[in-house]
């Protein structure tokens, strides 16, 4: 099946749009997100300062800190209020306290060591990523920082905060859900335009084509006319000056054949006309009347086979082959 | 090119004269030998 011209302009511009449209909503899903991003970052900064504020008091004089039921207590206390997922890390990596694990499956925790937000905070004194949660299975944007004792210079563990993306991905999937619907009527809207507007572009090439098979069928007063002034319009008038002279030229070469044939006609003597093969291409009255053949049952034949004249034969044979 | 020659006519016994000459063309269907008879 092969599409005309016009539903390929209206499907190829539907298509762009269409890719348009996704583009458009993917980007707008992926500013949202990077806003939300910005704006936990600054909220997490915040609540880690407080969290870390909270836990001083388990810091010994010496800057240690241990696992013990009291910082797992008060590390569950904190992480209720500041609504965040805290770890306690020791340098090593060990999970010393996690809001998010009992008491009792505490020591079972793997080591934070390789963390990216774990690796950057033991080399920078503080670390962010963004990863789904090992714990919790959820998008969870990270910060860790370090903790140091008083008059501490080096941090002795890690703090770490973890603020779930959920509300932020929730957004974003009502955001992709709202965009598709938006966008999905404004497509459908734009059917019937892009339909009437690819109707408009094409439809002179169509006239063109109507207008070329009159002139194909040998109607040579066939014109093409066209409303605007561009490209399409430029080809109609060439064809168009293209029919007026071959329509010109038909009628030049009609008036010389009816005034060959008038000399043919009223000629005494006999005509015969030859083409390089020795086939009759026209014969005159005057002949049909010294042969007693017609013109119909002549023409196209060779000259041998409609006269069967040796003699004849012979002086065509001689000038064609000496032609 | 050109040639001429006569030619009798049967049964009728009739003599014609033919004149042939040879146009410039070579292609197919185009004239390319034109034959002349009189009587």
């Amino acid at each position: 099946m092969t599409l005309s011209i016009r539903w390929k302009v209206t499907i190829g511009a539907l298509l762009v749009l269409a890719c348009g449209l996704l583009i458009a909503r993917e980007l707008a899903v992926r500013s949202l997100d990077q806003q939300e991003i910005v704006q936990s970052g600054q909220i997490l900064e915040a609540r880690t300062s407080l969290v870390a504020y909270g836990l001083q008091p388990f810091l010994t004089s010496s800057g240690t800190l241990s696992s013990t039921p009291q910082l797992q207590t008060a590390v569950r206390d904190l992480s209720a209020r500041a609504l965040a997922h805290i770890t306690v890390i020791a340098l090593d990596g060990r999970v010393l306290a996690d809001s998010a694990v009992s008491d009792s499956n505490l020591a079972a925790v793997e080591n934070h060591r390789e963390r990216p937000e774990v690796l950057q905070a033991v080399a920078t004194g503080r670390g962010t990523d963004l990863h789904t949660s090992r714990t919790t299975g959820e998008r969870t944007l990270y910060l860790a920082v370090g903790l140091n004792g008083a008059n501490q210079a080096a941090p002795t563990a890690l703090l770490r905060l973890g603020l779930p993306m959920t509300t932020s991905d929730r957004e974003a999937d009502t955001l992709r859900r709202d965009l598709a619907l938006a966008f999905g009527i404004a497509f459908l809207i734009a059917v019937a335009p892009t339909v009437w507007i690819a109707r408009r572009i094409t439809k002179p090439l169509s006239d063109i084509v109507i207008a070329a098979q009159q002139l194909a069928k040998g109607d040579h007063t066939a014109r093409i006319r066209t409303g605007s002034r561009d490209e399409v319009s430029l080809l109609a008038d060439t064809l168009n000056h293209m029919t007026d002279q071959l329509r010109t030229k038909i009628d030049e070469l009609s008036e010389d054949r009816s005034q060959l044939l008038a000399m043919l006609t009223s000629m005494v003597e006999g005509v015969m006309v030859l083409d390089g093969r020795g086939r009759v291409l026209q014969i005159n009255p005057a002949l049909e009347r010294m042969f007693e053949v017609t013109r119909m049952e002549t023409r196209g034949r060779p000259c041998s086979d409609v006269f069967r004249h040796p003699q004849l034969d012979m002086l065509v044979s001689t000038v064609l082959a000496n032609a | 090119m050109s040639g001429e020659d006569e030619i009798l006519l049967h049964p009728s016994g009739r003599r014609l004269h033919i004149e042939a000459s040879v146009t410039e063309s070579d292609r197919e269907n185009e004239a390319n030998v034109v034959l002349i008879f009189t009587t």
